[in-house]
Parts: C-alpha cells; structure tokens; sequence
C-alpha cells in the first residue's frame, strides 16, 4: 500500500528541464568547455539560449579553454572558408565570409578578424556573428603606397596568366619567376625617404597587417578594448582604443629610454597582450612593453641579442604562456632550411632576474601547446582541452615560397617537443592557387 | 544553552529522517533554519523534496561529511557512482540539492549533465530530457546559418 502511494507521489513530479533555474544552467554551462558543446546547447530551447547567451556576455568567460579553429580558404574562391579542427583532423562547417569590399584578411584575435581595406581602412569583423566594427584607416608612408600599386598590379597580371594557361604551369614558364619571395628583393625606403636593403626577416606575400591583438574581446568588453596592429612593410606597431577617432602611432619619442637604433622603431615580427601590457618582438630578440592603459609608455624588457646573425631562415613569435605563473612570455624560434621546410623551434622563456629580463632557453613546453600561425598564434593547456598533445606546436604551411608555390597539397604539422620529431597531416589535396590566402587560427566566440 | 546533536527532517510525503546535526549542516538552507530558530527536538520540514530524494542527497551529505581518513580518490570514485543515475533521478536530484542549498553536490550534478551533452545534436539533448523545442523555424533556420559549424 505504501509502495503504491510512493509511485503516485513520484508520478506528480514531472521533470522540466527546459525551464531549469537560470542558475543552475549557468553552473551546468561552466561546466562544458568545447565552445561548439556550448552552442549546441543555446540550441535545444528559447530558454536555455537566453541563459548562455548572458552566461557568454560575462566577462571572466574562460575564452583560453578554447581550441581554436583553422580557417582555411576553399579551393580558388577568396571568399569562402571551412573550419577546421586539426586536434581530431575535422574538417567542419564552410562559410561565406561575403564583406562588401574588397578586403583582405590579416589575421584574428578574441575570435574577430582584423580586415583592412585597399585605402588603409581597418575593421574589426567577427566571423561567427557577422558584427563588424570599422575603425579608422592606418596612415601610409609614401613608398608603401607605390609598392601597393605595384603589387596589385603584378597580382593581377599572375592572375590572368593562371587563368590563361591553366593552373599548372610547365616547368619552362616556372623558372621565369623571380626564385626569391618578392618583397625579401624590394629595397624599401626609411622613414625619410632614403632606400636601404630590408633586412625583416623572410615575410609571405604582403599583408598591409601583419598582427593584430585584441587586449579584450568587443563582445564582452565593447566600451575598453584596445588593437595593436603590426603593420606596413616596415613593420611598425599602432594602437586604438575603443571610441577613438584616430591611430596612435607608437615611435621612438614614445620609448622611456635612449632608442639606439637611428632608424627608428620598427621591424618588429610579433605582438602579444598579456597581463595588461603589450609586449613586441623584433628578429633580433629586443623586446618591448608597451603600456597603453594611462598615456603610452614604452620600456625595454631585454637588449638586442648579436651574438645571432639575422637569418631570413627563421621567423619569431612572442606568445603568452597560459596559467598564472610569473613567467608568463615565451619567445619562439622557427628555424627552416633553404626550401622553407620547417626544420626545429627554440623556446624561450623571460626569466626576470631582480629587474634585468633575459631570454632563457626552455626544452620542454611542460603541459602547454602552441598553435603558431604567420597572422595570429594561440597557446593553451593541454589538459583542459581533450585531445590536444601537450608539449607540442601545431603550425601549418604558412611559409612558402610565394612565386614558386603552384597547387600541391596543404598540410599543418605537428612538432613534438620531447623527441623533436614534426609530424605531418594534409588537410587539402591541391591548394588551387598561389593566391590563396593564408589560413588563420581563430578561437569561435559564442553569438 | 542546549545543543541538539540530532536532527528532524520532514520530507514533502511525510517521512521523517532523523539525522546527525552535523550532516544536516551541509545544507545551508537547512543550517539558517538551524541557526535561526534553534528547535530543539523540532522537525523541520522539507516541502520541495519527497523521500526518495532525501534519503539520496543525505547519502551524499554523510558520506561528505570531512572524514581525514578517506582520501580524493575515494570520494571522486564514490561521486562518480552517485550520479549514476536516471535522468528524472537526476533532475529532483539537483532541484533538491538547489532548494537545500549544497554547492559541491549541485556542482557534482551539473558536471554530470553537462558531460551528458558533450558532442550530442540539440534534437538528442531534446530527446535524452524530454524537452520541447520552442524555436520559430524562422529562428532554427537563421541559427543553423550562422552556427552551422558547432553541429557538424
């Protein structure tokens, strides 16, 4: 009899998941760390989507969880994408990217891609929710501006003559190409004007932007991001706040020390926002703090590093080390041989010793990975993201030839840093074009 | 002042369950009832909560309370096993752990559910929790559009 009125009493409960309490879905959604897990579950009810859409707009989100995603150019068209995923090599959803103008596609940060137009215009434009953010255009010095034509010009010209010919080309016509990338060749002119051999270290085709970092995401901080941009031939660095009407231009006035280089400030190869501060890399291993958040302030973390010639074999990338520690940049060197094959990386931490940084060289990266790109460079833990290898950098072919490189397939990589062994994986057959852009790594942000 | 070392608790069809203090204390809903009216030999009741769940979140309290001779491990073993369950268990599980207010078993139930969903379709997270799908097909076909990678 007792049982039977236990059944009856359970039978009046009847679970209603769909309107659980705000609350404990938001504990539930801390819980799933795959972005894609998160969006699907905005998906299943007006009322779960509500919740995640506030719980995405807080803003300590754990964004670094995520993976990022490949975005890599479909076949010959400029304007479509897919996404790819290389931790489980899968290749998921296409997209139109479909803007206005004709733009190009510098690199990404906090999941939005920084685009810059044919008049130096520069935006912000997330992918994921189609948003877009115009900023002001970036001032050009003269030189730049005639390169430019030029270089559209020479595009143009390469275009028509694949399109003509078809996209292989015989060997014949191949060896008629100038064998070194084209702008290594081009003298470029200081910022007075007078022409000097470029000595930045091997570059792929002209990007007007090399690197842009985002200090926090327009998402959910809309009122106090700030983009750094690397940009130029010359490699220079600017800044914006949100709600400025122009660039701040960052120059040798703005350093807090002698600035030893009569040149000026420039030819940096990387960029990255940690801790609050900017901090950039040349090739030479001069690095740089820049603080933006109460006027601008440029200090000197650590001196030029001569006891390593300049080498076009080998690119550098500064990156933020994920977890708390002390330590928190790294400094990566990617070595490649006269083919640009990928042939090892060096890892650096900066290690302050009482006031003086210094570079120290690191042989294991412990529990984190790196996805290292020519445009934008991500670094997580690995143990929070399943499936990722830890110690590892997963790159992908961002360095080739430009002039020489003709279809052929399109692989990422992956370099182990406890046998120091690269594994190789294709993620196309054929790379249509020599005009593909270069793909970018993005991290998805939640609509 | 008299200190009650046992404690009374009245689920929502009627049965008692006579506890240590110390058990009932990791509920903070039950710990203010405690700490505000002090009844001694009272009952306090719990309307929200029927006996079979009762009977399992005070499973969980007692074997949580800090013991210094059982180690992470076992309680990680233990916790796994405890959320185990059914869906609908699950659910007036975690209603019941809102309503008494025990943040390391709500925490424990929402890990659980939220690796339910991992790598499922909305339509099998709508399946498994008997949910109905509310979205306007203008609205499902405009999501699809723009988050068409999450699903594949």
């Amino acid at each position: 009899m007792l049982m039977v009125e236990k059944e009856a009493m359970t039978l009046n409960y009847v679970s209603d998941w769909g309107s659980l309490p705000n609350d404990l879905l938001d504990s539930i959604l801390d819980h799933l760390v795959p972005i894609s897990d998160c969006i699907r579950f905005s998906a299943v009810c007006t009322h779960w989507r509500s919740v995640a859409s506030a719980n995405f707009r807080r803003p300590n989100h754990l964004h670094h969880q995520q993976l990022p995603f490949l975005m890599v150019p479909k076949d010959d068209s400029k304007e479509r994408r897919f996404l790819y995923r290389v931790i489980n090599r899968k290749r998921l959803g296409e997209f139109e990217l479909r803007l206005p103008r004709n733009v190009t596609y510098c690199g990404s940060s906090r999941g939005w891609l920084i685009i810059i137009d044919d008049a130096f215009e520069v935006s912000l434009f997330n992918p994921f929710s189609r948003k877009i953010i115009p900023l002001p255009p970036l001032k050009r010095l003269a030189f730049e501006k005639r390169l430019l034509k030029e270089y559209k010009r020479r595009e143009i010209t390469h275009e028509k003559l694949l399109k003509n010919k078809g996209r292989r080309e015989s060997e014949n016509e191949r060896s008629k190409r100038p064998s070194k990338s084209y702008y290594s060749m081009l003298k470029v002119e200081d910022m007075e004007g007078q022409e000097k051999e470029s000595e930045s270290e091997n570059k792929n085709p002209y990007y007007p932007i090399s690197y842009g970092e985002l200090s926090r995401s327009p998402d959910t901080n809309p009122d106090e991001y700030v983009l750094m941009v690397l940009y130029g031939m010359i490699g220079r660095l600017a800044f914006i706040k949100s709600g400025d009407k122009k660039w701040t231009y960052i120059d040798k006035k703005n350093c807090d020390f002698e600035y030893d280089d009569n040149e000026g400030l420039h030819y940096f190869s990387d960029i990255v926002y940690s801790k609050g501060l900017f901090f950039a890399i040349n090739p030479e291993g001069e690095t740089l703090s820049i603080d933006v958040r109460s006027g601008l302030i440029v200090k000197k973390l650590t001196p030029r590093d001569t006891r390593q010639p300049l080498n076009c074999r080998r690119r550098t990338y500064l990156m933020e080390s994920p977890g708390e520690g002390k330590e928190h940049l790294l400094r990566v060197i990617r070595r490649l041989d006269k083919d640009d094959i990928t042939k090892e990386f060096k890892i650096y931490k900066l290690v302050d010793c009482g006031g003086n940084c210094e570079w120290t060289e690191v042989e294991s990266l412990g529990d984190v990975t790196l996805f290292l790109g020519d445009n934008h460079s991500i670094s997580v833990l690995a143990s929070t993201s399943v499936g990722c290898k830890p110690n590892s950098i997963y790159f992908y072919d961002d360095f080739f030839n430009y002039y020489n490189f003709y279809g052929g397939p399109f692989h990422f990589f992956v370099f182990n840093l406890e046998n120091r062994r690269i594994a190789k994986y294709p993620i196309l057959d054929n790379m249509q074009s020599w005009l593909m852009p270069l793909p970018i790594w993005i991290v998805p942000t939640f609509i | 002042m008299a200190f009650t070392k046992k404690v009374t608790l009245k689920s929502s069809d009627g049965e008692l369950f006579i506890i240590d203090r110390a058990v009932a204390l990791q509920s903070r809903t039950i710990q203010y009832v405690l700490e505000d009216t002090n009844p001694v030999d009272a009952i306090i009741p719990v309307p929200a909560v029927d006996a079979r769940t009762l009977s399992k979140v005070l499973e969980y309290c007692k074997k949580h309370l800090i013991d210094l001779n059982t180690d992470f491990e076992d309680y990680s073993k233990w916790d796994k096993d405890f959320v185990d369950a059914e869906v609908w268990m699950l659910y007036d599980l975690i209603m019941a752990a809102d309503y008494l207010h025990i943040p390391p078993l709500i925490d424990l139930i929402c890990d659980k559910i939220a690796s339910m969903f991992k790598g499922q379709t909305p339509d099998k997270i709508r399946e498994i929790f008997n949910i109905d799908n509310d979205f306007s097909k203008e609205e499902e076909e405009d999501f699809k559009k723009k988050s068409g990678w999450a699903f594949k």
